[in-house]
């Protein structure tokens, strides 16, 4: 009778111990030690000005201006937003390349929209006119021109 | 002998009740549960074989036509989900009625006598529009949470047409009856900016945590804030305080559901902010700045116990979190995962306590911690340059144990010439969380037909559809049931960087081939399907934006 009271007992201890262990969710949220990278040199602050002549749903920055002495140009790199809404046509005075860098955006030309993603380019002409409008909430372009005439 | 008999018949006893216990086949909240790791842990009939015969068992068409973009929750043989026309339904999931409402709140007749929420038969709708499938009814999918004023309660949240032209509230609706038990106080006036909008409320410590965005998406950008909703009487808890931002500009919009932590603290994801989209003091920089954001708050206050900004707010372009974090055990410790607009996912460490910040990922006025790991690999964070933006609308991925299923950008971001922006986000990838970068990716598959919206898994079943942002058409898109390489071997593989040019080997680019997981089933459904497909009892509930409750069965 003790021997089997005994036996009882371990198994009551046995499903003591296997009912938590089921049932149980671990708590832990272990704390490692913190990721080991480079600090990354500050970068220069983007100032973005409304573009002349042009809706406030576009802006621009000038990002790098470089002398081009052997082909007598400028190279001009500028970042462009452009934010959802109306359509908005920006004046070219360079040719250059434009390139979508974040978000989608169409152009429109002859009243036809063009779809333009991330990582497209197109080239731009000097003194024409392009319509730009943001697909989504806002859109990135690059705006790399080459600008004549300059040692 | 007879004493052995006894030990090993208890238990083995034991052990069949602990299985019987343990096992619960609903899917209570959005993701399943406040994990969201969208995982169903107790399937017995789905698997990589049996779902080769999935097929429509049911279709609940709301009536009159009506967007479903919060995902379904099932619990008790019933299927709950909010659609954007206003009305919540509860749907019988088996038996004879199965397909047919039980109860639809509002519902068709006002009470008599009147309830405590003052309930009438106006939908659920809120006066101002919405600008996207974020409303203008509900979009917050349910949470089924027991011992609410002694009731088993559904809570969701959604606009109240009886005040104010559809001031945003959570609603506490008995699950059996439909019957209402409270609507909380005002979260998101009418007379702000804000809404509740996909946010689904997160149920700890008796409460509900649930966010607000933006009442038409970025028109104006509004302060994201999360709200700790008392579930006995449905007041606010005073004591929970967080704000996006700090004064200043509007951002940070939470368009995302919270996560609670293994020990209980909230975890969430915040939008944009609107320093390059303008408005009101949009030229001044927010502070404190928590937009854009991976957060951990302390759940008792709201206080931030550490905050991840993987872009820098001066590039702010856009990118936000759409797709809410998934947060949990896993075997390398406790992780926050969520993945960004730019395609980007980040990993977080947990940890205990806080707060904490690394110098590494930190900057001007911003005292952020790092990741543990981004896919791609992010050795310089946050980012400081022009190429995170508005590109596309991510859902988050699913976890069971290790293995993270997400439709991600993987390392081709910027697609080479010839290849569009759609074949490279359209792509899910089965990504292991305890591995190096350099083993992260254990499978691609490449094409979906269109962007992948929620993921569920169960029993190395993996669930998805296709979905098309703002579309609540009824366009025809796909479902995919797809089996993990580890329950069904792939036979072909892709290499890692999937749109490798032409002429170039995988190894000798320094990438290496990968499996590509078996669609076991592709069917096409009517409607695009951002929510999460419920898993439950042998079937799998669908809900799409074309207005469509599927239950689907082998």
């Amino acid at each position: 009778m003790r021997e089997l009271l005994r036996k009882k007992r371990i198994a009551v201890a046995i499903v003591a111990g296997l009912v938590p262990a089921a049932c149980e969710k671990k708590e832990s949220e272990p704390t490692p030690p913190e990721v080991v990278r480079p600090v990354p040199p500050p970068r220069p602050e983007v100032q973005f000005k409304p573009v002349k002549g042009v809706s406030e749903a576009v802006k621009e920055a000038s990002l790098v201006t470089q002398a081009l002495p052997q082909l007598r140009s400028r190279l001009d790199i500028r970042t462009i937003i452009v934010v959802a809404g109306e359509p908005v046509t920006l004046p070219v005075e360079n040719e250059g390349i434009f390139e979508v860098r974040a978000g989608t955006l169409v152009t429109i030309e002859d009243g036809k929209p063009r779809p333009h993603q991330r990582g497209e380019m197109w080239q731009v002409e000097n003194g024409s006119r392009v319509t730009l409008q943001a697909s989504g909430e806002l859109a990135v372009v690059r705006a790399i021109y080459l600008v004549p005439g300059e040692k | 002998m007879r004493s052995i008999a006894l030990i090993t018949g208890t238990v083995l006893g034991a052990v069949l009740l602990m299985g019987g216990g343990c096992t619960d086949t609903s899917w209570r909240d959005y993701g399943h549960d406040t994990t969201l790791f969208s995982q169903q842990p107790n399937e017995s009939t789905l698997n990589a074989s049996s779902v080769s015969t999935l097929q429509v068992v049911w279709d609940f068409s709301v009536p009159g036509g009506g967007a479903l973009t919060a995902s379904p929750s099932v619990y008790a043989n019933t299927v709950y989900v909010g659609a954007l026309n206003g009305h919540f339904y509860a749907i019988h999931a088996t038996g004879s009625n199965q397909g047919l409402i039980r109860w639809q709140y509002p519902p068709t007749a006002a009470p008599s006598p009147p309830d405590p929420c003052g309930t009438t038969t106006a939908p659920l709708l809120i006066s101002a529009g919405s600008g996207n499938p974020s409303g203008p009814g509900i979009a917050s999918s349910a949470a089924i949470v027991d011992g609410v004023a002694g009731h088993t309660a559904v809570i969701f949240g959604a606009p109240d047409p009886n005040s104010n032209g559809g001031d945003g509230r959570l609603w506490a609706v008995d699950a059996s009856t439909g019957q209402c038990l409270w609507k909380s106080a005002v979260i998101a006036p009418t007379s702000g900016t804000s809404k509740i909008g996909y946010s689904s409320p997160a149920i700890a410590h008796g409460r509900a945590y649930v966010g607000v965005s933006a009442k038409r998406p970025d028109a104006p950008i509004t302060v994201g804030r999360v709200f700790a909703v008392d579930l006995a009487t449905g007041a606010l808890d005073p004591a929970f305080n967080f704000s996006a931002v700090g004064g200043g500009p509007p951002g940070g919009g939470v368009w995302s559901s919270s996560a609670i932590t293994p020990s209980g603290n909230v975890v969430l994801t915040t939008g944009n902010s609107c320093i390059h989209e303008g408005g009101p003091n949009c030229n001044v920089l927010p502070s404190p700045d928590y937009t854009n954001s991976i957060l951990k708050l302390d759940w008792h206050n709201g206080n931030v116990l550490w905050q991840v900004q993987p872009v820098a707010i001066q590039h702010d372009y856009d990118p936000d979190f759409s797709a809410s974090p998934i947060v949990g055990q896993v075997s390398c410790g406790s992780q926050a995962i969520a993945v960004q607009k730019d395609g980007y996912v980040h990993a977080v460490d947990i940890k205990t306590g806080g707060p904490f910040a690394n110098p590494a990922c930190s900057y001007a006025g911003h005292s952020l911690e790092c990741p543990r790991w981004s896919f791609p690999p992010a050795p310089n964070l946050p980012f400081q340059d022009d190429s995170h933006g508005d590109s596309n609308f991510k859902r988050q991925g699913a976890l069971d144990h290790d293995h993270l299923y997400i439709a991600a950008g993987g390392y081709d971001l910027e697609p080479p010439p010839g290849h569009a922006l759609q074949q490279i986000y359209n792509r899910l990838y089965s990504l292991n969380v305890c591995t190096s970068d350099a083993d992260r990716i254990r499978g691609i598959l490449p094409n979906l037909a269109d962007n992948a919206g929620g993921v569920s898994v169960a029993n190395g079943v993996i669930y998805l559809g296709t979905w098309t942002p703002f579309d609540t058409s009824p366009s025809p898109h796909h479902f995919y049931a797809i089996a993990d390489t580890d329950v069904l071997p792939s036979t072909t593989s892709v290499c890692s960087y999937p749109s490798i040019p032409a002429g170039v080997t995988c190894f000798n680019a320094g990438f290496r081939n990968v499996p590509v997981p078996v669609i076991v089933k592709d069917l096409t459904l009517v409607g695009s399907i951002q929510a999460i497909p419920a898993v439950s009892a042998g079937r799998v509930y669908v809900a799409t934006a074309g207005g469509h409750l599927y239950a689907l069965g082998p």
